[in-house]
């Protein structure tokens, strides 16, 4: 079976220090070597991103900015 | 460049695959669009989660895990599924987007981070290169499958 995790974080201000990188390329290099690992990603914040809404008999864009950065 | 588009859940995708009509009619309509986004060489990948209740979450504090089992509570703050696309920009996915049978929820496209995107003062050539390394091995594995 698989699975997906879903990382969660505040949206980024800054770039992530560097030993975080490292060792989340380390990890990927372990879970690839076991083959636990199928796929993995980082996302732009949503300022770069955009919302569909879908209502009935309607599509519309939604523009941001879009605060609930937990999410 | 490469989107996520993010299909949050609701009552009925926290309910499980129901046996009912609407059920087999939106797997119908979604097929449908799945076909035309592949046929457009848009569609790189596409899956549906399971409800939270057959899912986990860990908190991290400091050294310390903590493992939560599901269900949760925050419907609409739940992901029950994605699709990855290769499009030529954000608008393009918004086209594709709006064409998507849904009713009754608001879709979210994310642009995913590719090697380049990344500054080199954040990542070494060398990590970069570790990276894309991985990330074939990946594609390999994914293409024996």
């Amino acid at each position: 079976m698989r699975f997906m995790m879903l990382v969660k974080h505040g949206e980024i201000q800054a770039p992530p220090p560097k030993e975080f990188l490292d060792a989340m390329t380390k990890l990927g290099e372990e879970a690839e070597k076991s083959g636990t690992m199928v796929a993995s990603g980082g996302l732009f914040p949503i300022a770069k991103g955009a919302r569909v809404r879908f209502s009935p008999g309607k599509v519309t864009l939604v523009t941001g900015p879009f605060p609930e950065s937990k999410k | 460049m490469r989107v996520m588009v993010i299909v949050k859940a609701d009552k009925d995708s926290e309910a499980g695959l129901q046996p009912t009509k609407k059920t087999k009619d939106c797997f119908e309509a979604m097929g449908k669009f799945n076909e035309e986004l592949v046929k457009a060489g848009v569609m790189l990948e596409g899956e549906g989660l399971h409800p939270s209740s057959k899912g986990k979450r860990v908190k991290f504090s400091g050294q310390q895990r903590t493992v939560i089992d599901g269900p949760f509570a925050e419907t609409k703050e739940l992901v029950a599924g994605f699709w990855l696309w290769q499009v030529k920009s954000i608008e393009e996915a918004v086209e594709w987007l709006k064409r998507a049978p849904f009713d009754g929820t608001e879709v979210e496209i994310r642009q995913v981070y590719e090697m380049q995107d990344v500054p080199a003062d954040i990542v070494s050539p060398e990590h970069a290169a570790r990276e894309r390394a991985l990330r074939e091995e990946l594609n390999k594995k994914a293409a024996k499958s």
